[in-house]
């Protein structure tokens, strides 16, 4: 069992949370699911799940994703 | 806020896209370095924004992701300029509106003066109009500082001056001088002497003897407060009398008038009228004689104050020299206006009048009025006691 996590496991980038209204999401590689419901984001090593309601993205631009709408959970993922 | 607006003023499509794979067209978007905002997936459709340039090459990502674009709306300035195309006028004006407000933005619209009693604010700005201060000037131009040191300068009865310009208005504001007060003569030995003839009617002796008493008859140049008093040891000294005699008096006015005059007569008049703007002013006349009697303005009014537009107007009128006749009864009114003007530097401000008549005595060319009036006033006048 691992006490520490490795250097590599250590997910890179920024996230923000504005209460449960907004969430911003630096060092997204990429989009894998997204509907008004979830969104599962690409962070590299980990994956990034939010889940909520009238899920919106604001903007998607230079690996940074700025999603508003109710949010409900953030969740990471292997 | 910012990023809207400059999203407007560029330009943007509202797009939907169909089919395929969604998230593998948001990252073929991503890493096209197309722009995508207000992305929305309900399940079945994609709906996003992008800009105009962007959206041309939306078509390639969405090839490779299987999905089909359509433009749901188009929304911004050149697509508004697109669709006014035949609406030049339109298009124009709003240009020059948008000239204009950026324009004058940066002008003088308003100045206030605040701080002053003596010196009248017409006054303060014309000297501030002088200096290059005015209505429709450049607020870039306004040095402030010269503007301060020249008003010190031309001014000897302010101590200190601040303009401020506040958007477009500028406010000058002052501090005057204290005035040197008037120091009252109160050593010089003074008699108080009447200076008119009438009855006594009151006697306020402030300082000194009080010489007179209500009843007596005095005439002109009668000594009515004396300014020598006895001590207690009978020796005399002699100080500043003062003090108030009231006096019934009787005064005679004259006054006359030809009754053949000639004099200027309004011929013609008119109004000439300018429009204003800033400082500026166009006329709005072909013609118009005469001279100017009198001028106004209709400016336009904010919350705040005047606004540097509107109309301008003055009064012109043209005159003849014409002989004029008058009747009696008019020459006497005349004359009595004159005795009027007469009675006023005959009578000082303490004075109360109790009875006016007057009889009139007519010529062929002309009409004589004598006034006498009755009147309860104050006749105490300072003499000097020589004191050798």
């Amino acid at each position: 069992m691992k006490l520490k996590p490795s250097k590599e496991d250590i997910v890179k980038g920024n996230i923000e949370l504005f209460g449960n209204k907004q969430i911003i999401i630096d060092g997204c590689k990429g989009v894998v699911d997204y509907n008004e419901d979830y969104l599962k984001l690409d962070l590299g090593k980990i994956m990034l799940k939010v889940t909520g309601r009238n899920l919106v993205i604001d903007s998607y631009i230079y690996e940074q994703v700025d999603l508003k709408g109710e949010i409900v959970s953030v969740e990471f993922m292997n | 806020m910012i990023i809207n607006l400059l999203r407007l003023i560029l330009g943007f499509v509202e797009f939907e896209a169909k089919g395929g794979f969604p998230e593998r067209f948001l990252n073929l978007c991503t890493v096209n370095g197309i722009t995508l905002w207000q992305v929305q997936n309900d399940g079945v459709k994609v709906k996003a924004c992008t800009s105009i340039k962007a959206y041309k090459n939306i078509k390639k990502s969405a090839r490779n992701s299987g999905m089909k674009v359509k433009i749901i709306r188009k929304r911004g300035f050149p697509f508004f300029v697109k669709n006014n195309r035949a609406r030049v006028g339109v298009l124009v004006g709003i240009s020059l509106v948008v000239l204009f407000l950026a324009m004058s933005s940066c002008m003088l619209w308003n100045i206030e003066v605040s701080g002053n009693t003596r010196i009248k604010s017409e006054v303060l700005m014309e000297s501030l109009n002088n200096n290059g201060v005015r209505i429709g000037v450049l607020k870039s131009k306004i040095d402030t500082i010269a503007v301060q040191n020249e008003l010190l300068d031309e001014y000897k009865d302010l101590s200190w001056v601040s303009i401020n310009i506040f958007g477009t208005k500028a406010v000058l504001e002052v501090k005057e001088n204290s005035e040197k007060p008037e120091m009252e003569d109160d050593k010089t030995p003074m008699n108080i002497v009447a200076g008119k003839d009438g009855q006594i009617v009151l006697v306020e002796g402030h300082k000194g003897t009080n010489i007179v008493k209500e009843g007596d008859v005095v005439v002109r140049g009668d000594l009515l407060i004396s300014g020598v008093t006895l001590n207690s040891d009978g020796s005399e000294k002699t100080t500043h009398a003062s003090g108030k005699v009231f006096a019934k008096t009787i005064t005679d006015v004259y006054g006359e008038c030809d009754t053949k005059s000639s004099g200027d007569v309004l011929k013609s008049s008119g109004y000439k009228y300018y429009l204003y703007a800033l400082g500026g002013e166009i006329p709005l006349f072909l013609k118009c004689k005469g001279e100017k009697l009198y001028k106004g303005e209709n400016l336009l009014k904010s919350t705040s104050g005047e606004l540097p537009f509107g109309v301008k107007w003055e009064f012109l009128g043209e005159f003849q020299k014409t002989e004029i006749e008058f009747t009696e009864n008019q020459s006497a009114f005349l004359s009595l206006l004159n005795c009027v003007n007469e009675k006023r530097k005959n009578f000082k401000d303490e004075c109360e009048i109790s009875k006016i008549s007057y009889t009139k005595n007519s010529t062929e060319d002309k009409v004589e009025v004598k006034c006498q009036v009755v009147a309860k006033e104050n006749i105490a006048e300072e003499k000097e006691i020589f004191v050798e």
